[in-house]
């Protein structure tokens, strides 16, 4: 099935400086795709390079099947930018200019500008610009479904959000999932992307570093985490061993020495309680990633 | 060309004021020159009247050429190209921002200046002669504007517009074919509408030579990257 968004081998300079630097990535259909990366990673300047603000200094790239840039693909986008802007206009007129901008029917517009405004809870107010940014963000959002597009790209979408609406947004962007949308989702916080993302890109210094489902990269293939009881850290000479509550001991090992460890335990009296890939969280992960390059 | 509608309704609104303030200069103009109370001196109002058609230019020139860096620095740009709408549209927008200012105010001009005409005892046929003139002109600096504001931030591109539409107007006094020459034949003519029209060349020329330079600025447009962090 074609990507719904690609990037094949895109580069952007800026001057000297090369903000991004052979992109190859793609997003596939029905999946939520988090784009990692400290500041200043070229995250922004890959969603600008897709949405056709920016032009490619090399490689090309689709959107929804069409060249990125291509004015007609993005009736099917949706997107929401860090820091939405609006014109001087009401809250539901912003939306509706959304809709008119993309093609869609007067007639199936005013229903679904209502049914999105309530469903994310945007104050009705008559010039926009006078929202908080929590509310703008909101209506940014808004704006960003009411097309009910094939693709959604979302530049921090939580960032300005208290904890009730991240948990909204989490679950409108779980549903759209689940209806067959992709989304492309750059953000900081990293236990919402940790919570709905399928797979994570993380880009330094404008490469991709890493790429990968969300429990391959938690997941540390190389190293096994065993916890067992019965035995003191000094019976296993020569292994990190971490006490834990009730006198367990938590031992990392590469997963090549894992039967050999395990036998070791056992000849010493100890029980075996668990074994298992170690889990990273995310936090850890960025710095490690961060360091790269 | 509706969606290029929509995007100048949102602007033109945005700066409804200021637009407002301008649009009623004429009105405001004539309403002083009646309240003066004196015998309104004919040749006076020519020269007034000629002034207003070259503010009529200045604030084609200004809009056109400061609405795409204002909408960058803004960023609502973002919130318009990231739908449906191609740099062709979004710079039709941004032309007709400019034009139906320039409109309002010549039909402001038109009527204003027609009646002090009547009322100083002449014609009204040269100012509505003067109107269409500067309308064409209009037309041509507003889309010549625009291509100085793709390369250029807002408050150099406005000094380049003025600039560059002063020298075409200059070039028309040397008898150069174009709206330079028209825009001189404007500030000739009097209440009275020439006899002998010798200004359809120019107005094609004023015409076409507008679609070419929107049409340029199109192209360019088309192949740059948007400054979303401009000025």
């Amino acid at each position: 099935m074609a990507a719904r968004l690609e990037f094949d081998r895109i580069s952007k300079r800026f001057g000297s400086k090369l903000a991004l630097d052979s992109l190859c990535l793609r997003v596939e259909p029905g999946e939520i795709l988090g784009f990692l990366g400290p500041n200043g990673a070229g995250k922004t300047t890959a969603i600008h390079l897709a949405l056709g603000f920016l032009k490619a200094s090399a490689g090309s790239g689709t959107l929804l099947g069409s060249p990125l840039g291509t004015a007609s693909a993005r009736a099917r986008l949706g997107y929401l930018p860090d820091a939405p802007a609006f014109f001087a206009s009401s809250t539901a007129f912003q939306v509706e200019l959304a809709a008119r901008l993309n093609g869609m029917r007067s007639s199936e517009i005013k229903g679904r500008v209502r049914q999105l405004l309530s469903r994310l809870g945007v104050e009705s107010v008559k010039d926009a610009r006078k929202l908080s940014r929590g509310m703008q963000q909101r209506l940014g959002l808004a704006r960003a479904l009411v097309n009910e597009p094939e693709l959604l790209i979302l530049d921090e979408p939580t960032s300005a959000l208290d904890p009730s609406a991240v948990s909204q947004v989490r679950e409108l962007l779980l549903a759209a999932r689940n209806a067959g949308h992709s989304i492309f989702f750059s953000s900081h916080q990293l236990s919402e992307v940790e919570q709905v993302c399928d797979r994570i890109a993380f880009l330094n210094h404008g490469r991709l570093v890493k790429l990968g489902s969300l429990s391959e990269l938690l997941h540390d293939q190389a190293l096994a985490e065993v916890v067992v009881r019965g035995v003191t850290a000094g019976q296993l000479d020569g292994l990190f061993a971490e006490v834990l509550p009730g006198g367990q001991l938590r031992i990392l090992i590469p997963q090549a020495r894992q039967r050999e460890v395990i036998e070791r335990i056992w000849m010493a009296g100890g029980e075996l309680i668990s074994t298992a890939p170690r889990r990273r969280t995310l936090e850890q992960l960025f710095a490690e990633w961060s360091r790269e390059l | 060309m509706k969606k290029s509608m929509l995007i100048a309704r949102q602007l033109l609104w945005q700066n409804r004021w200021l637009f407002a303030l301008l649009m009623l200069w004429p009105y405001l103009m004539g309403v002083l020159l009646v309240a003066s109370g004196s015998q309104l001196d004919p040749e006076d109002l020519l020269a007034i009247l000629h002034q207003e058609c070259i503010y009529a230019l200045a604030l084609v020139a200004v809009t056109a050429s400061t609405q795409l860096g204002n909408e960058q620095r803004s960023r609502r740009i973002a919130t318009v190209l990231a739908e449906a709408v191609s740099r062709g549209e979004y710079l039709a927008a941004l032309w007709l921002t400019a034009v139906v200012p320039l409109l309002l105010f010549l039909a402001g001009f038109a009527i204003t200046g027609s009646a002090l005409a009547v009322y100083a005892g002449s014609s009204a046929g040269g100012v509505l002669f003067m109107a269409l003139l500067v309308t064409v002109v209009g037309l041509w600096a507003a889309a010549a504007s625009l291509l100085w504001s793709i390369f250029l931030p807002a408050v150099f591109a406005s000094i380049a517009a003025i600039t560059s539409v002063g020298l075409v107007i200059l070039a028309g006094d040397y008898g150069v074919p174009g709206p330079g020459r028209l825009m001189m034949e404007t500030l000739r003519t009097g209440f009275v509408v020439p006899r002998r029209l010798t200004v359809g060349g120019d107005v094609i020329l004023s015409i076409a030579s507008a679609a070419v330079i929107f049409a340029a600025a199109w192209w360019l447009f088309d192949r740059r990257d948007l400054n979303l962090t401009a000025e």
